[in-house]
């Protein structure tokens, strides 16, 4: 009899604890949330890893560019994996009209690894959200097929929640401090720095992988024919970083390149001023949250700037063929 | 390789399987026995199957000089060689430099510096198991309670063998050896009742031992000053931890000896329903209080001979009874308290009979024994303060702690604790509330099936859901 009742009762609290999930406010699911249920509702994206995350308010767009803007930057997860995240969300979401996608060192390489999993595991229905759960390996065959397999070992805490969220009860659920996915961090500078320069004294050289390029350039393509505007920032790093990547200049153009054939902005940040001042950044690749405050301002008043310009032609439209549309440079 | 992990479930199923295909033929299951056992522990480390090897052979041999010999003076010299082997053995890997730090603690407190060598010894696992149950086998043949093994494998598969090698029981010659000496039967009442222990097992380690190991290992790691009501919420996930982590692994080689027709004796009875410390030790680690019992308490006079001598003995027992759980002075505490205990038991014992109150029903007789067993159990867990704290210093400014500083602040993660306490508590005190009022530690099996089947599936599920991840190590491993 037990053997018999094993399946039945792991579909059901599977059920059970993902039907729970899916209304939790917790870190973890909050965005997650927001996104399937179309309650993004933004007109300007932010997009990118934790450097998005951490350094872009959208209250502060907001005050500067008015409407609505939502963070949905990605900690610990790359370009695809964003990706992959931007598709479910223009499948739920009204499309925004601009997008502000974060870029640095790290965009055009391959990441591997999946950062906390447990995000991923009320939509696990979604091929998308297998595609990008499953990059990393933390997840098998058997988390398809098996109900509840994907629960085990994920911290029963989350379990728990789930289960009493479909009840109701919320007594586990701790909201999120993130303001539409943007958290400001209340730190000081740690010394992470100081041993990644040890580590790296000879400094270190970013390797695109030619899918993850390719994906970009097709994203900004689709945004493109969307009448999407994208706009790339490559926030602000404590400027003792910059002399160790070693093709920061190649880097910088392709980006720039890549924003040209798209009609896309491109917008470097990383040597500003506020890279000179230590006292902004808890390490040499993330602002604190007076620092994020100061240059989410900063970034505000740029898109400012173009959004009060029409968006540019591609550069092999022929402009007779689009009368609204002026050329710029 | 540890009970809870899937390398040891493909090696398991492949030995059985081979176990299942060499059925009636002995001498073949006997050297798969062998085999397998020696594979399980060289996975530790290779190099701790020479000791084993060691103190195996000696002890083999030993035995058949004792049973060719009938000259009393010859065969105590064989027993002494024997003990004397076996400790050295154990003495060294287990306690040498525990030894040597005391002894230049205590010169240095005199201005006395001492040189030698601190060594870096590897403690073989298993090795205090291992060693005790080849001792008594020795002792035993010598006592004329029981024959040599026949041959080397079948001996070698006794000490070794696999369910039962590295945490216990400790078995005793006249149990297991015969059992290694005649043919198996693998009925599947017998492999069902197997089953249902390994999953006991895993369900005591993985959700409430484990589980509870994240209340209490941030307790004793913390360097103080505690707060008293962090220091009980501790000790009592302690108190559970401990219990479930080695019942659990007790649990566990007695189902699997079960699904290979072995009976494997009871480790555990209940021991947190004792009313006194007596009980407690006829219901705690059984293997060791017996064995301590019979080779150290009785030989050295037990009971028979006066109460000093009687209450010696019992400190002394219980003395080298903490000192064989670790080298480190706060197990040599614990066990004197324990010792102590016994020692302040016997006396009240001794001056007053212990009876329920006179004429009283037995709701008032439930109640009055239901207080002792409460008021024991904190007993017990002051002693646990000292078997898990890291200094004696720190064991005593937490027992401070826990009576003149017991403070409700909110914001410090106290309820939460004392939630999770509770909530991985609660299914273990239940099924054991049922074994308990049955007397039956298989009451769960003779329930009818609906019943059981729906605690079958909140078991499992409870571990699948709120189980702390496999392959973490039991706690008596170190011993």
């Amino acid at each position: 009899m037990t053997l018999a009742l094993l399946a039945p009762c792991g579909w059901a609290l599977d059920r059970a604890i993902t039907s729970g999930l899916r209304t939790s406010r917790n870190y973890l699911f909050a965005e997650w949330n927001d996104i399937y249920a179309g309650a993004v509702d933004a007109d300007r994206v932010v997009q990118g890893s934790s450097r998005a995350w951490v350094h872009v308010s959208p209250r502060v767009l907001d005050s500067v560019l008015g409407g609505r803007s939502y963070n949905l930057g990605m900690d610990g997860h790359g370009f695809l994996s964003q990706l992959g995240r931007y598709r479910i969300y223009r499948r739920h979401n009204r499309k925004p009209e601009w997008i502000l996608q974060e870029v640095g060192a790290n965009t055009l390489e391959r990441r591997l690894g999946t950062f906390r999993p447990q995000q991923f595991l009320p939509y696990w229905e979604d091929p998308e959200i297998r595609r990008i759960a499953g990059v990393g390996g933390a997840f098998g065959p058997l988390d398809d097929w098996l109900p509840l397999y994907r629960y085990r070992q994920r911290g029963p805490s989350i379990n728990l929640n789930g289960l009493l969220l479909r009840f109701g009860l919320t007594w586990l659920d701790a909201p999120t401090r993130k303001e539409r996915g943007y958290e400001g961090q209340d730190k000081a500078w740690d010394d992470s720095f100081d041993r990644f320069r040890r580590e790296h004294a000879d400094g270190f050289t970013s390797v695109p992988d030619p899918e993850v390029v390719a994906a970009f350039a097709e994203f900004l393509a689709e945004c493109r024919r969307e009448g999407i505007r994208v706009a790339l920032f490559w926030p602000p790093e404590y400027q003792e970083v910059h002399s160790l990547l070693r093709n920061r200049r190649e880097l910088t153009e392709r980006f720039a390149e890549l924003a040209r054939e798209h009609s896309a902005v491109f917008l470097d940040y990383s040597a500003g001023p506020l890279s000179r001042d230590r006292s902004f950044f808890y390490n040499s690749q993330h602002l604190n949250r007076e620092g994020a405050e100061r240059f989410s301002l900063e970034l505000a008043r740029d898109i400012r700037g173009f959004s009060e310009e029409p968006a540019r032609a591609r550069p092999d439209e022929d402009p007779i063929e689009n009368p609204s549309d002026d050329v710029i440079g | 390789m540890v009970f809870n992990s899937s390398v040891f479930l493909v090696f398991f199923l492949v030995v059985y399987a081979l176990y299942w295909l060499t059925r009636g033929r002995l001498a073949w299951q006997n050297r798969l026995l062998l085999v397998s056992s020696f594979v399980f522990y060289g996975w530790w480390d290779w190099r701790f199957l020479l000791l084993m090897s060691t103190t195996i052979a000696s002890d083999h041999l030993i035995a058949r000089r004792l049973s060719l010999t009938e000259d009393p003076v010859r065969r105590k010299r064989w027993v002494v060689l024997s003990a004397c082997v076996n400790l050295s053995l154990l003495g060294f890997f287990k306690y040498y430099n525990f030894f040597a730090d005391s002894l230049r603690a205590a010169f240095g407190r005199l201005g006395v510096e001492v040189g030698g060598p601190a060594l870096e010894i590897i403690l073989p696992v298993g090795i205090s198991f291992y060693t005790f149950q080849s001792m008594s086998y020795v002792i035993d043949v010598y006592r004329r309670q029981l024959d040599p093994a026949p041959s080397l494998v079948d001996y070698a598969a006794y000490v070794s063998y696999f369910p039962q090698l590295v945490a216990g029981p400790i078995e005793r010659g006249s149990r297991l050896l015969p059992q290694m000496l005649r043919p198996r039967t693998i009925r599947l009442d017998q492999v069902y009742e197997g089953g249902y222990l390994i999953f006991w097992g895993l369900f005591k380690k993985m959700f409430v031992a484990d589980n509870l190991a994240r209340i209490a290992d941030p307790l004793f790691a913390h360097a103080g000053p505690h707060n008293g009501a962090a220091v009980w919420i501790g000790l009592y996930a302690f108190a559970f931890q401990i219990y479930c982590d080695f019942s659990g692994y007790s649990d566990i080689a007695r189902g699997l000896g079960k699904c290979m027709g072995f009976d494997i004796m009871v480790n555990f009875n209940l021991p947190y329903f004792s009313s006194n410390p007596s009980e407690f030790w006829r219901r705690w680690h059984v293997s060791l209080s017996t064995w301590l019992r019979d080779y150290l308490y009785v030989p050295m006079g037990g009971s028979r001979r006066g109460a000093f001598r009687t209450y010696r003995n019992l400190l002394v027992t219980m003395l080298l009874g903490g000192l064989w759980h670790g080298a480190q002075w706060t197990f040599v505490v614990w066990g004197a308290y324990h010792g102590a205990l016994l020692v302040v038991h016997r006396l009240w014992s001794g001056l007053r009979a212990e009876r329920e109150p006179a004429r009283a029903g037995g709701f008032l007789r439930s109640a009055w024994r239901g207080l002792r067993v409460i008021l024991f159990f904190h007993l017990v867990c002051v002693g646990w303060l000292f078997f898990r704290a890291e200094s004696i210093g720190q064991a005593l400014e937490m027992l401070a702690a826990a009576f003149t500083r017991v403070e409700v602040t909110p914001g410090i993660g106290l309820g939460s604790a004392a939630a999770a306490l509770l909530g991985y508590s609660f299914p273990l005190l239940a099924v054991q509330g049922l074994q308990w009022q049955r007397r039956d530690s298989l009451a769960v099996l003779k329930i009818p099936a609906v019943p059981r089947a729906g605690v079958y599936l909140a078991l499992f599920y409870l571990l699948w859901l709120f189980g702390a991840p496999a392959g973490k190590e039991f706690i008596y491993f170190q011993f």
